[in-house]
This record gives structure tokens, sequence and C-alpha cells, in this order.
């Protein structure tokens, strides 16, 4: 069991408490799901299960606690590890040794265990994650959800009695994502043990939940079993900020709308129960609007095949054409060649045979650099684009290796910081500034150029909804000034909310490729929760190309 | 007694015999003294005292890894596929990480360097006097500070080590290669690789210059963050001399 | 060139254990740096292509000794023209240079030359088949029971972990920064510089916070709970293996033994010795030689004592 009374903490150097006199209990077995927008504190709060805070970060605490009656203010994390056991986001970082077996062992050598039992603990959780078939690979082959459950495997040999799981699938394609979440439910319903999962993005794990706690600027603003805080907090949550399963919206624009729902659905599988009377009613067609650009190519891709010099063939026969003023989602499973294809956009890949023209230019006979003019390349992390001092360096940057002048430099700069509204943090040190603000610096400085195409490869893994939406606003008025915005994307509500066109990759060819609303319906994989949902109600007349919530309001209305 | 102390006794007894072994030219030792097996043996003593020292200091986890971690940026940049041929940003890396962390931690960021890297570049018996002569741009670098030289003094000190460094590569060269071991043959030798450590002097120098300020404002900014625990500096600048003098 | 690393092609000798090879690494060293007649030299060369062959290691081992052919020219020059203690003049240059003086030729020194390039030859060739048949891990395992500290062994095994995170690191934030219109290989070399550090500053950033996480991380896994530590995968030793460890050090001790009866060195200065070498010399030779291939032969056996 854990309790907290009155927890405060402040990290070193700071005046804004993380956590602000939280109370929680927690007993053994539950599945809770802690969220909150980011800087809510909710990381804060997992790193003090196990003594993380204070034994690691410094700072300040007051107040008390007791996990499974050790207080780990006073215990170390080492000497929590038994108790509590601990997973973070990204695979990569938590991973010290070079194969499967060593890494399983390590926490166990720590407590210097006698060979023999560890070898039975070794079996035991290579076999209680199902991962036996990879204990003699090394860790660098493995897929990211691989690693995540190698982590999770190490951690599990210690038999902590809580787990607790900081975003641990945000790192993840949504097949990797749902194995994961698969063997966690498993841990909490077959073990026993207590699951405690932080997690900003709802949609794909508020099924499993027993009880949601809600943090927002450290304070405890909801708590209680997961149905009740959705039905009753609905508006709450979403004013601070958390994001909505589509479901939910759904139900609760229906109630709006005065059509009376029995509870609240978490699942397709509730909803199908729960909206079958009111979907039982007429229906309207909705006419969907066809973005199609003004048919002039930008992109145009005749026959690319792309090989690496390791030998494989990423990229496979593929001709496309992207008209101007198109925003074009790009998807696929991990290695589809998503990443291969728009990489040759600007040149960073070049084709081993076929064509690739940039608004009529061969991109064999320009630079990336020449391209970079006409071509925006906005990668996922932020943190890969900041290298300046201050975030005006940053964007002159830019300016400046595609060669423009000096006195153009100055009003460019202002001009693209006034849009992005940054321009009070124009002296800061870019990587100091928050993820959202990280994240318009990193744009900026790819837009500052005015490109006519920018292309985007997963921008959107692991941010959480504010911004999402916010970067989303972004790249919709841009499209709307007559550019084009290609998205690679996992994030099929995303898509489904914002692209027009999608492009369907598997093992290097396009599958699909035409309006969302065609491929992304009927699609088991690609297809999003309100388009799964209404599939049942194509018996009373639905039509199947509904993709979002606000689209299923219209047709009802 | 620290293990280190005696690793840098047995080191000066290995040294004070290999000088004294002409003076008895029938000792049947006098055969096996190699002066590049001796010189081999020496460097090893060396590091592996240096690694007892890293053994006995107060650091933990977050030590363990950011050295580990510096360690393996300046050995991914000296692999040719991740960077530019024949410019090497180790050296610079390794400097402003002994300034910044200290002699014990800018030791075994310089000694990793070459370790891992040398899995794909080659091991060979040149790996050992990597390790020390990285190790050594480490360590003096961390002295620096103490002796509050400023980061100008660091663009001297990097065109420094181009030189030093090429000299203590050398050692193994000319004492395993070369006959006769004379200050003569030292210089040709020396002026056989001399382009090269003028690049890498000129490498450092721009680096350090370039950005050496702003490599150490980071580290810093990272320093103060996590109240670093700080390396115990318990290491006299013994091993060297002996070794370079031999 | 990401292939220029140990891969397990399970070959015999990528199958023998690492303590093994590294010893008969040693031996070799060790043997080329106290023997200097160049046919035992010579021998000591040839007696390791045989374990380069059975390792399928051969392709990268020879693009290995290109760059030892570079030093071999330069070990012979250099010899040639610092040593004037050589009897036989071949060429004498008739200007002065500073430091050396008036260059002399001689026979000897070129002899001597051709006999340390055959040392360097014997060392390269040896440790470029270790590079490509031991698992770092096991070099790391290996001095964690040579009782070398266990801090030192987990930064480096750490170190080497993280090598295949970075370079994609490397490569993306390149990707990024080009993207962004950065020329890398534009200009002089300061113009250079700064386009590596515009890769570097990135790098390092991204690194030191990944480091943290790497720390908390070992912290939730009980590192450094107590004194001691267990390690669970030791390098076990069959009697194969111990064997081995025994053949790949006698050579070693051989050689000594040689060296201390007066075996197995050569007159260069200041007139090249006779290279006939007598029957017990060549006996002897062919024991060391023996000895040496000795650990291909157990790497056999291994392999069939593995199998039943």
């Amino acid at each position: 069991m854990i309790k907290i009374e009155g927890l405060t903490f402040y990290y070193s150097e700071t005046t804004q408490p993380a956590l602000r006199d939280v109370n929680l209990e927690i007993q053994d077995g539950e599945f809770i799901l802690v969220t909150g927008p980011s800087g809510s504190g909710k990381s804060s709060l997992g790193r003090c299960f196990n003594g993380l805070i204070p034994h690691f970060y410094g700072g300040k605490v007051t107040g008390r606690i007791a996990v499974q009656g050790l207080d780990p203010m006073k215990h170390s994390t080492r000497e929590m590890a038994t108790k509590v056991g601990m997973i973070f986001q990204d695979p990569e970082n938590q991973l010290v040794t070079l194969d499967v077996e060593r890494e399983i062992a390590f926490g166990l050598e720590n407590l210097a265990l006698p060979r023999d039992l560890i070898a039975k603990r070794l079996e035991e959780s290579l076999d209680t994650l199902g991962i036996s078939g990879l204990r003699h690979r090394q860790l660098h082959e493995l897929s990211g959800g691989e690693k995540q459950k190698v982590a999770i495997a190490s951690v599990l040999a210690l038999h902590p009695e809580i787990l607790i799981l900081d975003e641990p699938t945000s790192e993840l394609d949504p097949k990797g994502a749902e194995e994961l979440l698969s063997v966690v439910t498993r841990l909490n319903d077959e073990l026993g043990i207590t699951i405690i999962l932080i997690e900003h993005r709802l949609d794909r794990v508020i099924q499993y939940a027993d009880r949601l706690v809600v943090l927002d600027r450290g304070v405890i603003v909801a708590d209680g079993e997961t149905r009740d805080i959705m039905s009753n907090s609905y508006h709450e949550l979403s004013e601070i900020g958390i994001g909505m399963p589509p479901i939910i919206r759904l139900a609760h624009g229906l109630r709006r709308k005065g059509i009376s729902i029995e509870g609240t659905p978490l699942t397709v599988k509730e909803g199908r129960a729960v909206f079958n009377e009111a979907f039982q009613k007429a229906f309207r067609q909705l006419i969907q609007p066809d973005n199609k650009g003004d048919g002039r190519p930008v992109i145009e891709v005749r026959n690319l095949w792309h090989a690496y010099a390791n030998g494989v063939t990423a990229v496979k026969n593929v001709s496309l054409e992207i008209d101007e003023g198109e925003f074009v989602a790009i998807m696929g499973r991990n290695a589809s060649g998503k990443t291969t294809l728009v990489k040759h956009f600007n040149r960073l890949l070049s084709p081993t045979k076929g064509v690739v023209k940039i608004d009529g230019l061969d991109t064999r006979k320009a630079t990336i650099a020449e391209l970079a003019r006409k071509v925006g390349f906005v990668f996922q992390n932020p943190n890969d684009h900041l290298l300046a001092d201050t975030v005006d360096e940053e964007i002159t940057f830019t300016l400046k290796n595609l060669g423009f002048e000096s006195s153009e430099i100055k009003p460019q700069v202002d001009e693209i910081l006034e849009k992005f509204g940054i321009k009070e943090y124009r002296k800061q040190y870019p990587r100091s500034l928050s993820g959202g603000e990280k994240q318009r610096v990193a744009l900026a400085s790819v837009l500052a150029v005015h490109p006519k195409i920018l292309i985007l490869d997963e921008p959107t893994r692991g941010m959480e909804y504010r911004l999402k939406s916010e970067l989303m606003g972004f790249l919709d008025e841009y499209r709307r000034r007559g550019n084009t915005v290609i998205l690679v994307s996992h994030d099929v509500e995303t898509v489904a909310e914002y692209a027009d066109r999608v492009v369907l990759l598997s093992e290097g060819k396009i599958v699909v490729d035409g309006n969302k609303h065609d491929v992304l319906s009927k699609a088991l994989l690609f297809s999003p929760q309100i388009n799964r949902l209404l599939q049942a109600f194509e018996k009373y007349g639905a039509p199947d190309n509904i993709l979002t919530a606000d689209e299923a309001l219209e047709m009802l209305s | 007694m620290r293990k280190s102390h005696v690793c840098l006794a047995l080191i000066f007894a290995i040294g004070t015999v290999a000088f004294i072994m002409p003076i008895f030219p029938s000792s049947p030792l006098n055969i096996l003294l190699n002066w590049g097996l001796v010189s081999v043996v020496l460097v090893v003593l060396a590091i592996v005292a240096f690694f007892f020292e890293f053994e006995g200091a107060a650091i933990g986890s977050k030590e363990i890894a950011l050295v580990a971690m510096l360690g393996t940026i300046a050995a991914v940049l000296r692999i040719p596929f991740a960077a530019v041929p024949s410019v090497q940003p180790s050296t610079y890396l390794i400097i402003c990480s002994g300034y910044v962390f200290g002699p014990v931690a800018g030791f075994m960021v310089g000694a990793i360097t070459p370790l891992v890297s040398n899995f794909f570049l080659g091991q060979g018996p040149w790996t050992v006097y990597q390790i020390f002569a990285w190790g050594l741009v480490g360590v003096t670098a961390a002295y620096l500070r103490r002796f509050g030289l400023n980061i100008k003094w660091l663009i001297v000190f990097g065109i420094l080590w181009g030189y030093v460094f090429g000299a203590i590569m050398n050692i193994w060269f000319w004492t395993s290669f070369v006959y006769p071991l004379t200050l003569k043959t030292f210089v040709i030798a020396q002026l056989n690789t001399v382009w090269f450590d003028t690049f890498h002097a000129a490498g450092n120098a721009i680096f350090l210059g370039l950005f050496g300020k702003k490599t150490i404002i980071i580290l810093e900014r990272f320093r103060k963050k996590f109240q670093w625990v700080t390396f115990k500096p318990s290491l006299e600048p013994g091993p060297d001399g002996h070794v370079l003098g031999s | 060139m990401r292939s220029f690393r140990y891969r397990d092609k399970g070959t015999v000798i990528h199958r023998l254990n690492p303590v093994g090879k590294l010893a008969w690494v040693g031996s070799i060293l060790l043997l080329a740096l106290i023997l200097d007649n160049p046919l035992f030299l010579l021998f000591l060369f040839l007696s390791t292509l045989p374990l380069a062959i059975a390792a399928r290691v051969w392709r990268e081992w020879l693009s290995f000794m290109k760059f030892a052919i570079y030093l071999c020219i330069a070990i012979i020059i250099i010899n040639a023209l610092v040593s004037s203690h050589g009897t036989h003049v071949l060429v004498q240059f008739p200007f002065r240079l500073p430091v050396m003086g008036a260059p002399t030729i001689t026979l000897e020194a070129i002899f001597y030359g051709v006999g340390m390039s055959l040392r360097l030859l014997a060392i390269i060739s040896a440790f470029t088949i270790l590079t490509f048949t031991v698992h770092p891990d096991d070099v790391m395992l290996t001095m964690i029971k040579m009782k070398l500290p266990y801090k030192s062994v987990l930064v480096t095994s750490l170190s080497t972990r993280f090598i295949p995170t970075l370079i994609d690191d490397v490569e993306r934030i390149t990707d990024v920064q080009r993207s962004r219109g950065l020329e890398l290989d534009k200009g002089n070399l300061a113009n250079r510089i700064r386009g590596r550090a515009s890769v570097i500053i990135p790098l390092l950033s991204n690194s030191l916070d990944r480091a943290v996480q790497v720390a908390e991380a070992m912290e939730s896994r009980a590192f450094g709970a107590g004194r001691g530590r267990t390690f669970y995968k030791g390098i076990r030793m069959s009697l194969i293996d111990v064997l081995t460890l025994a053949f790949a050090l006698l050579p070693c001790a051989l050689g000594i033994v040689m060296r201390l009866s007066g075996y197995g060195n050569y007159q260069y200065y200041p007139t090249l010795g006779g290279i006939a070498l007598s029957s017990l010399e060549w006996s002897l030779l062919v024991l060391l030689v023996f000895l040496l291939l000795a650990i291909l032969l157990l790497a056999y056996v291994k392999e069939r004592v593995d199998l039943d």
C-alpha cells in the first residue's frame, strides 16, 4: 500500500512547487492511471514513490510518504528497488548492457544474488513477458517495443510489488504500444502487481485503468473511478488541456445535443452498445470537401527505388504526385519506407533508380542547401534542431546557411518570431524553454525561409494534446496560404482530423493513395476509433466514411 | 595501501630496473628488456593505476553514466562513417570534459575514447598509448583550471597537446621499430608524423577557439543542475614523467 | 564501414573462449617484441594467417593490412635514413641535413627495417584477428575476471552499449542540420569545423540528458545497493578452454626461455649475421609455430566436443 500525506516538493532553485499538498492512497493490486498536462507534476509524483526524488534530484520535500511500509525519503532508490520498479519513456536510455540476458541480470547482480537464483529469476521474467525468443539477442538489434519489454523484464526480475511506468509507449509505434499495454494489464491481472501508469494520452490506455488520478500544476484535481471522472469531470479536464478519447467526446457531444446516453463508453465495444439507440435515427450523408489542391504538382516522383548500402531496399517503384496546397499524410508500419521516401524530397537521399522532381527541378541536379529554400524538413525531436545560444541565433543560422543577406535576415527573424509568438524569448537559450516552445522554435527555424513545401516526420509522437492541436493549427494555416504540407505519422486520429489525402505504404510500396475518408475507413489498423465504432451502425444506414467525433455529430444533426 | 599506489610503485620499480640494467651487461634480463616491451608495460601499469583511482573515487550512477556518455561521443566522432575524416573532435571534447569535471573524470573520458572506438577501428598495442595520451589530456585539462588558467589558455593547451599526443604515440613506434634509440632518431620519428600532428593541433585550436567556451558552458550548466558529487582529486601527476623520460 | 567490427560469423575461432584468444594475442605481441631474428618474425607472422582464414575474416584482415603496409614503408625509410651503424654503405648522399647530418643508407639498416616490418605485421595481424573475432563485451568480462576495477569496466561497457545509439543520433542530427542548409564539407578547415560543431553541440546536449536518464534507470535497478555484486555471466572455462589458454601461453614461455639461452636473436649491426639457422634453431622454430597453431587445432576439437 502507498500512503501519501501532504506531500509538497520543490526542485532545487525553483520557487514554484512541482507537487503541492498531495494526498493519495493506493491499495495493493490497483491499476492507476496518472494523467495531466505537461508540467503538471505527474512524472515528479512517480519519482517520489521510489525515492528518485529527493535522492537523485535534490530539492525540498515536506509531507509524509509510505510505500509498502518503507519511507522513500529515508531509504535510497536502491533499497526501494525491490519494492518499486520503474520504467521510463525512452527504451534507449534505460538499457545498460549489450544483450538481453545481461540486461535482465543487471539488477539482480547489483543485489549480489547468487548465480543460480539469478538464472531462475531470469527465466521467470522472460517467460512472464513472453520474450524467451529474444534471450540471446543483442539489444541494439531489437525494435523499440521489444526493448521496452526487456526493460520491464529487467525490473520485474527484482520482484517489485509496484510497477511505475512513465509514458512507456510514447516512443513506440501503435502496434508496439498495444502489445506493451497488454503485457502490463496481464501483470496486473495475473500477478496482482500494482500498476501506476503515467500517461498524457488517454485514448489507448483508459479502458485498462481502475482509477484515474489527474494532476494540474502540482495539485490533484481529480481522483476516482475512471468512468466516473470521465462522466462528471469532462469539462474540467478538457479545460486543463487533457485530450479526451474521440469516443468520449462523441458521447458528450451527443448529450449536449440533447440525445440521452446511458453511461460513458470507454471502448469501441462499449460504444456500440451505448450508442445503439441513438444511432438508429436518420443519418445525413455528408458531402466531404475534396481539398485536392490546385492541380499544379510541386512534387513528382517517378518509379523511385531506394536501396541502402546494407542491401535493404526500402522504397520499391513508387510513383506519386503531390500538388500545391495539399495536406498529405504518409502512413505505414515501421520500416515501410515512409521516412526513406520523404528524405528524397529534399535530397537527404538520392534515388537509386527513378526520378524525384521538386517544383520541376530534378533533385539530382540540386544540393540539399538549394532545395532547403523550397522544402522545409522538421524532425520529431526539436532537441535535434537546437544548437544556438539564443532563439534569435537559432533562426539566423538557417538564414545564413541559405545565403540570405544580413540586411534581409533581421526583418525575416522578427517576422517569424512574431508569427510563432516567441518574440519574448528571443534572447533566451532555446533548450531551456518548455517542450511546446522548443517545438515552435524548431518550426520557426525551418519556416523562416518560407519554403513552399513542409515535411514533418512524426512531429506529434509523444506530444501532449494541447501542443498537438497548436501545431496542427499552425500547419493548417500554413497550408491555407497555398503551401504544401507532408506529414509522416502513425497518429491515425490526428491524420483523420487534419489531412486531406493519405498515402499508405507497406514494404516500400504504395498500397493505397487517396482521400482520407476513403483510405482510413474500414482499414482495421489505420482506422480511427469513431470509424470503427460506426461500422456497427452501417446496417442502420450510417455512412462508412466518417472519421472523427465532429463529423459523426454533424452527421446526426 | 591503495591499489593505485601499488601500481605507481611498480611503475617506478620497472622504470628503475630498466635504467640500471645496461650497467650489468651480463645479466640475462638485458636480453628481454626490449624497450618496446618496457614502455608497453609501464604505460599499462600507469593506466591501471588511474583505473584504480577512478574506482576509489566517491562516484555513483550519475558520474558513471556521464563519463560513459562523454567518452562515447568522443569515440563515435572518431569513427569515419559518423564523422569527417581527418578532423578529430575527440581531443577538444576530452579537454572540455577534464576542465569541467576534474582529473579523474577527464582521464576516464579520455581512456574510453580509444578503448571503445578501436573496437571499430582496430585494437592493437597503440590502444594503450592512446588511452594513456588521451587520459593525460583529460587530467592535465583539469589542472589547467585548478591553476586558474582561462579559456584562452585552452587554445594554447590544445595546440600543445596536438604535438605531445603525437610524441606519446610515437613512443611505441620508435621503441619497437627503430634502432638506435637516440634523441636524433626520436626527432626523426617525430618528423614522420609532424603533418598529422599539425593538423591535430590546428583542429584542437579551432574547435576550442570557436566552440570551447560554448561546450564548457553546456557542461557547466549540467554539472550545476545535478549538484555534482565532485570527483576526489587525489591523484598526483606522477607516472607520466617516468614514462615520457624512459 | 559499419561492418568493421565484431560480427559473430559462428566459425570455430569466433566460438573459442575469449580468454584463450586474448592470451594468444598477448603471446604473439610479446614474442614479436623479444625476438628479432627476421626468420622467426616471418614465421610468427605466417602462423597468424591460418586463423584469419579459419575465422573467415580475411577480407577485413586485408583492409587492415593495407594500413600496416604504409607503416612498414615508414619503418624501412626511417631506419634507412637514421642509422649509420651499418658497414655496407649503399648510398652516400653528398649533402648534409639539419639534425640528421649526412644521410647514409646501409644494407644493414634496410635489412633491419625489413625485420622490424615483419615484427609490425605479426602484431597487427594478431590484433586484427582479435578485433574481428572477440565480442567487445567478452573483453569487458575478461577484464572483470582479471579483477580490474568494476566501475571502470562498467563505464567501458556502458559506452560500448551506447555506440549504436549515438551513431544513429549523429546521423539524424546531421540530416536535421543539412535540411537547414548546413553544408558540412564546404570551405576551409575552420568552416568544416563549424559544420562539425553544428552536429556536435546538439549531440552533446542530448547525450547529457540521456546520461541522466541512464543513471536514473540504474538507480531504479538497485545499482550501488551494497559493496558486493555478483556476475551472472561468468566466462566458464571448460577443459578445452583451459587447454587452449595453456597452449596460448606456452609459446610465450618457450620464447622467453629461448631468448634467455640466446636463440631467436639476430645481429643486424654493424654487419649482418648469417641468416641460416642451426638445426636446433630450426626445431625450436617449428616447435614455436606448432604451439602457436595449436589454438586452431583446439578450436576444431572444441567444436567437436560442443557438438557431442
